[in-house]
């Protein structure tokens, strides 16, 4: 038993909707926004031997766990990738949902 | 006349900013814990530097949703005066007070240093009596300094004379070697349409004492001043005519 399904509140939730998502959030810099510190590491795999290399971009990788219902959650879980995960001026972001699959039961 | 700075967790320039202010005769600075949730007793409102919420995800992204975010976003929409200093001017972007964002460095070095910056308009309240082309010597120091906003919000800012500060050199022009983060057109400081909410990198908070090495700081907090007292002059007026 994982220790936050202890906490009554969030097994309760669990127990009712019996699934659990999975998300990836990706968060990019917008092509217009230089990324000094991707250009630093272009340069450094070009100095290591790789001079083909053209372009390196980095951004931010997420992965989030969620209790819930998949429908009710995505047009909040977008809102809160625009609001909180990235900076719309300056990053976009990609949402990627892994199939719910039923919780396994606990032997 | 009383001034509010706000404390985030992680904010590092609180005491200095409340020092600045309180150093000049007729202000006085208050600390408000970020969790507080009303900013009526205050005439204005400081957001200072630092660090809040330790810069996670992004500078300012936490701290735009913290409980007295929606006091500072409603009494800014009010036409109170609103000055982000730094962190405090990211924190201002993040929450959509200001246009543009702050990203990294392009040098990836975390800047500390005296910067010149050169005043961009006239009749600015937050830098009255100080005519356009006048420079002021601030302080820098961060990470994340670098303006960014995209064409037409750079079109607009230009056009509504919304840029108040330009990094310059020791002479007044604007040249890349006086640009210490990469910003476009070597923008330090900004304001809004309604030109009540203003946030700069530079540091007025440590330059506000000759012995710090600059006392230039201090004009912006003593043209706040100035600004207020000539508001509340004109609504006295159109009181007593009603």
């Amino acid at each position: 038993m994982k220790p936050e399904s202890r906490n009554p509140l969030v097994s309760a939730v669990s127990r009712k909707y019996g699934e659990k998502m999975k998300v990836k959030v990706l968060v990019m810099p917008k092509a217009a926004v230089l990324d000094p510190q991707g250009n630093a590491v272009r340069d450094a795999m070009r100095h290591l031997g790789m001079p083909e290399v053209c372009s390196v971009r980095i951004g931010k990788y997420m992965e989030i766990d969620i209790d819930g219902e998949n429908g009710e959650l995505e047009p909040r879980l977008h809102g809160l990738c625009r609001d909180l995960l990235s900076n719309p001026v300056i990053e976009d972001y990609e949402l990627q949902k892994e199939k719910p699959a039923k919780r396994k039961r606990s032997k | 006349m009383k001034f509010a700075v706000i404390q985030f967790p992680g904010s590092n320039c609180d005491q200095d900013c409340v020092a600045a202010i309180n150093g000049i005769a007729g202000l006085k600075a208050e600390y408000i814990w970020h969790k507080e949730t009303s900013l009526d007793n205050f005439d204005a409102i400081v957001l200072p530097g630092g660090f809040a919420y330790g810069d996670y995800l992004r500078c300012g992204a936490i701290a735009r949703f913290s409980p007295i975010m929606r006091a500072v976003t409603s009494d800014a929409r009010a036409g109170k005066l609103v000055l982000g200093t730094c962190n405090g001017f990211q924190i201002l972007c993040e929450a959509g007070l200001l246009p543009g964002a702050l990203v990294r460095n392009r040098s990836l070095r975390f800047v500390c240093d005296m910067v010149t910056t050169r005043v961009e308009v006239d009749d600015f309240p937050f830098t009255q009596g100080c005519p356009k082309g006048t420079l002021l010597r601030m302080p820098v120091a961060h990470g994340e300094g670098c303006f960014f906003a995209d064409a037409e919000t750079l079109r607009n800012l230009n056009d509504n004379r919304q840029v108040i500060l330009r990094y310059a050199d020791s002479r007044g022009r604007i040249v890349p070697e006086s640009n210490p983060n990469g910003s476009i057109e070597n923008i330090a400081g900004i304001c809004n349409r309604e030109r009540n909410v203003f946030g700069l990198m530079p540091h007025p908070d440590r330059a506000s004492d000759a012995r710090l090495g600059s006392a230039d700081g201090a004009k912006i907090f003593r043209s706040m001043m100035q600004t207020i007292s000539a508001n509340s002059a004109i609504s006295e007026r159109t009181k007593q005519v009603a």
